[in-house]
């Protein structure tokens, strides 16, 4: 009978270790498991509208480090600023003061359907403005570091920009983050991946933790009414 | 027995509390109630053409209602929208000519640097380029012949001199119009009650054999049915003389190959390969571009015969490439959508839509499920010109890509394509197809609840740009100075049933029930009553 405990509670225990590190991998996942090979959008993070990213090298035009995002920093970074490129209106389209030192961002991602390559983007800062260039007519290129396309389209963007920038914001949680995950997964046989936003993990964490504390008191039940029965 | 109830039982709790949260789910279509475009979707909510009726020109409306449920949201990014089956977009291309010398005033020909593939042309309409009301060619002037050593004789003589190397443009279609006025009131004569049309001007040709005949004069669906030039028979008597005000206009209603883009191009060094472009004998002497780099394909290289998805050149030789790539064919027209002013606006779009305030300043808290308005205005942009970052405004592969709608935000771009397809019904007919590959949705839209306000689309395609619409009377190819029309409904029968369906081609959404997202006209025979019951409702 004591067996019979010890198994449902090592039973229970391993239940909960296992849907506890299951929330951690897939939260890894979004930024770096690539779960089928042939699938090209494998360890990207998406934030909706048939966009996925790999990552980002960042180029400030001080000559300090380079340095790069990982595929969710990235995502966060162009989720940053997006929804306002399209969305500001006209009053923001402003160029940066000319003295300004600007940051070259090279992300590599899937830019809309199909489109796998680096879009170049720039961002400038000062007197507590953040203005960012996405130039719309640039060539998709293979890889980052080419040429780079004439900084255009500006326009004053959201603060936080600078936080994603600095690998500091995470995910928010649109009706883009919600889908992206099933894209991913009607589209290839890759199990869920990418843009878990925090928000959404933590959500989708707490609920299996809840979940793996009810089935273990289940197990247990079980367990102390077969030994009670005895 | 009592125990293995109760382990059955614990053992089913425990599955079916898990088991939603073990594996994630993608969203599957749900029929939703608001979801689509017509009036028991939301008021206001369409897919309407205005005027819809044969034979005009027409407006294009989209008004769609989208929910963002989650589990069952409906927003997607792409979408196409399969146009009424007698709907045409712009029709034809041109092939651009360069004088070789100056051309006096009065001169009735010029010499043109190069008239490879379009010795063939006669009776094609031809303007200056660029074009500018009475710069010197007269309205509806037309080819009457080009030589073999590249000759051009005008059908009127020119109204002002040109320099060395100007350029004009020639449509590649018959197509043209005859004005009589007191000056000259016999361009065009015919008796009452008669079926003979005389012409010397018209340059009648058998090739003129079954073109559309209009005119006040001149019954419905009437076309040309003999010719001996100077006179052409039509299969309807006339309603009347001819007159001093008379104007007959001949091919207005038939269609041709139009310039295209098509992005599954491969070449040889004399041949180039594209089944998307569906290649026709009408594209014998128009000019082939490639706008991906590396170019392959030299400048003046002109197609010289076509053979199923082979098109033929005898210029200079191409430069074989490995990789597909993207193929221009035509030059566009004086009537095409932004001939006569690049920045004429051809569409606009409304979207309502919940944004996230972080990502949009100014925007309501997504916890208010408040939706925020926005409207675009949209140009016209024509293959080899298309604009706009690839991520948004990527026109659909293996496409024959007539022209690019272009949203132009402040500081980002994206598009919708009118895409051609054969007519299945109509041989040598099309249909068009209204493609949005991929829009700003849901990148910053707040995320879906049980009460998301969802998406608002609305697209509103002109049925003429203003440019275009000043464009004096006879000046192109007669019957293309339009972004959109309706065909003749003889072309269909009485009674001709259109119906235009909007598609999600996002992957887990599915515009359902279906019959939300069609819109179906039917024409009455002739006389129509003036009506919009393809509009709104």
């Amino acid at each position: 009978m004591r067996t019979r405990l010890r198994v449902g509670l090592v039973l229970s225990g391993v239940l909960l270790v296992g849907l506890a590190s299951g929330w951690s991998v897939a939260a890894q996942a979004a930024d770096e498991t690539p779960t089928t090979t042939a699938d090209p959008l494998a360890g990207m993070v998406g934030i909706g509208d048939q966009l996925y990213f790999s990552g980002a090298i960042i180029t400030p035009s001080d000559g300090s480090a380079v340095r790069s995002l990982s595929a969710r920093q990235a995502a966060v970074f162009v989720q940053s600023w997006i929804g306002t490129a399209f969305f500001g209106g006209s009053d923001i389209a402003v160029a940066p003061p000319p003295d300004l030192p600007v940051t070259r961002v090279d992300i590599s991602g899937q830019w809309g359907p199909g489109n796998l390559g680096v879009n170049t983007v720039y961002y400038a800062t000062g007197a507590g403005q953040v203005y960012v260039a996405w130039p719309q007519n640039q060539p998709l290129a293979a890889a980052p570091g080419g040429p780079p396309p004439p900084p255009e389209n500006w326009f004053v963007a959201p603060a936080r920009v600078t936080d994603a920038l600095e690998g500091k914001a995470d995910l928010l949680e649109t009706a883009g983050t919600q889908t992206a995950d099933d894209y991913l997964t009607a589209t290839t046989e890759a199990g869920p991946q990418g843009a878990n936003t925090e928000s959404g993990e933590g959500a989708d964490g707490a609920v299996r933790v809840a979940a793996a504390v009810a089935a273990s008191g289940v197990l247990i039940a079980l367990v102390w009414r077969r030994r009670r029965s005895q | 027995m009592r125990r293995t109830k109760s382990t059955l039982m614990a053992v089913a709790f425990a599955t079916a509390l898990l088991a939603p949260l073990l594996s994630a789910s993608p969203a599957s279509a749900v029929v939703v109630s608001g979801d689509g475009c017509n009036a028991a979707a939301g008021q206001g909510a369409e897919i309407g053409q205005y005027p819809s009726m044969p034979s005009s020109q027409s407006g294009l409306v989209i008004s769609c209602l989208f929910n963002n449920q989650p589990g069952t949201s409906q927003v997607a990014a792409s979408f196409t929208l399969a146009d009424f089956g007698n709907a045409n977009y712009h029709n034809g291309a041109a092939r651009t000519v360069t004088s070789t010398a100056i051309v006096a005033l009065g001169a009735n020909t010029f010499t043109a640097t190069n008239c490879t593939g379009i010795t063939g042309w006669v009776n094609y309409t031809i303007t200056a380029d660029p074009y500018v009301a009475g710069n010197g060619v007269p309205t509806g002037a037309f080819v009457k012949s080009i030589s073999g050593a590249c000759l051009v004789t005008l059908s009127a003589a020119t109204t002002a001199a040109f320099p060395a190397a100007q350029k004009f443009r020639i449509d590649n279609f018959q197509a043209r119009r005859m004005a009589n006025s007191a000056t000259a009131p016999a361009n065009i004569s015919f008796a009452a009650a008669g079926v003979a049309l005389t012409s010397v001007l018209s340059n009648f040709t058998a090739a003129d054999i079954g073109l559309s005949v209009t005119g006040t004069e001149i019954a419905p669906d009437t076309t040309i049915t003999a010719v001996a030039a100077p006179v052409a028979t039509i299969n309807n008597a006339t309603l009347a003389a001819s007159s001093t005000t008379t104007v007959i206009t001949f091919g207005s209603a038939s269609a041709t190959t139009s310039t295209r883009q098509c992005g599954d191009a491969t070449n040889t060094i004399t041949v180039v390969t594209s089944a998307a472009c569906k290649f026709k004998t009408s594209d014998v002497g128009l000019p082939m571009y490639n706008i991906t780099t590396p170019a392959s394909i030299p400048a003046n290289t002109y197609i010289t015969s076509v053979a199923g998805n082979n098109a033929t050149s005898a210029g200079a030789a191409m430069v074989v490439t490995a990789a597909a790539f993207k193929l221009v064919v035509g030059d566009p027209t004086v009537t095409a959508p932004n001939g006569v002013n690049t920045s004429d606006q051809v569409a606009s779009q409304g979207i309502n839509l919940d944004l996230n305030p972080s990502l949009v300043a100014g925007s309501q808290a997504c916890s208010a499920e408040e939706a925020e308005g926005f409207a675009v205005v949209a140009t016209w942009k024509n293959p080899g010109d298309f604009s706009g970052s690839a991520a948004f405004n990527t026109a659909p592969a293996g496409s024959k890509v007539l022209g690019q709608i272009y949203m132009d935000t402040s500081a980002a771009d994206f598009s919708a394509f009118v895409v051609e397809r054969n007519n299945t019904l109509v041989p040598g007919d099309f249909f068009y197809d209204v493609v949005t590959p991929n829009a700003p949705t849901t990148v910053a839209m707040c995320p879906g609840t049980a009460t998301s306000p969802g998406l608002g689309y609305s697209l509103r395609v002109q049925a003429q740009t203003s440019g275009v619409a000043t464009l004096p009377s006879g000046t192109g190819r007669p019957g293309t100075a339009q972004v959109r029309n309706l065909e003749q409904a003889a072309t269909y029968g009485a009674g001709y049933t259109s119906i235009a369906t909007l598609t999600s081609n996002t992957v887990g959404v599915v515009y359902a029930p279906a019959g939300q997202f069609t819109r179906t006209c039917i024409y009455a025979s002739s006389p129509s009553n003036a009506s919009f019951k393809c509009g709104n409702g």
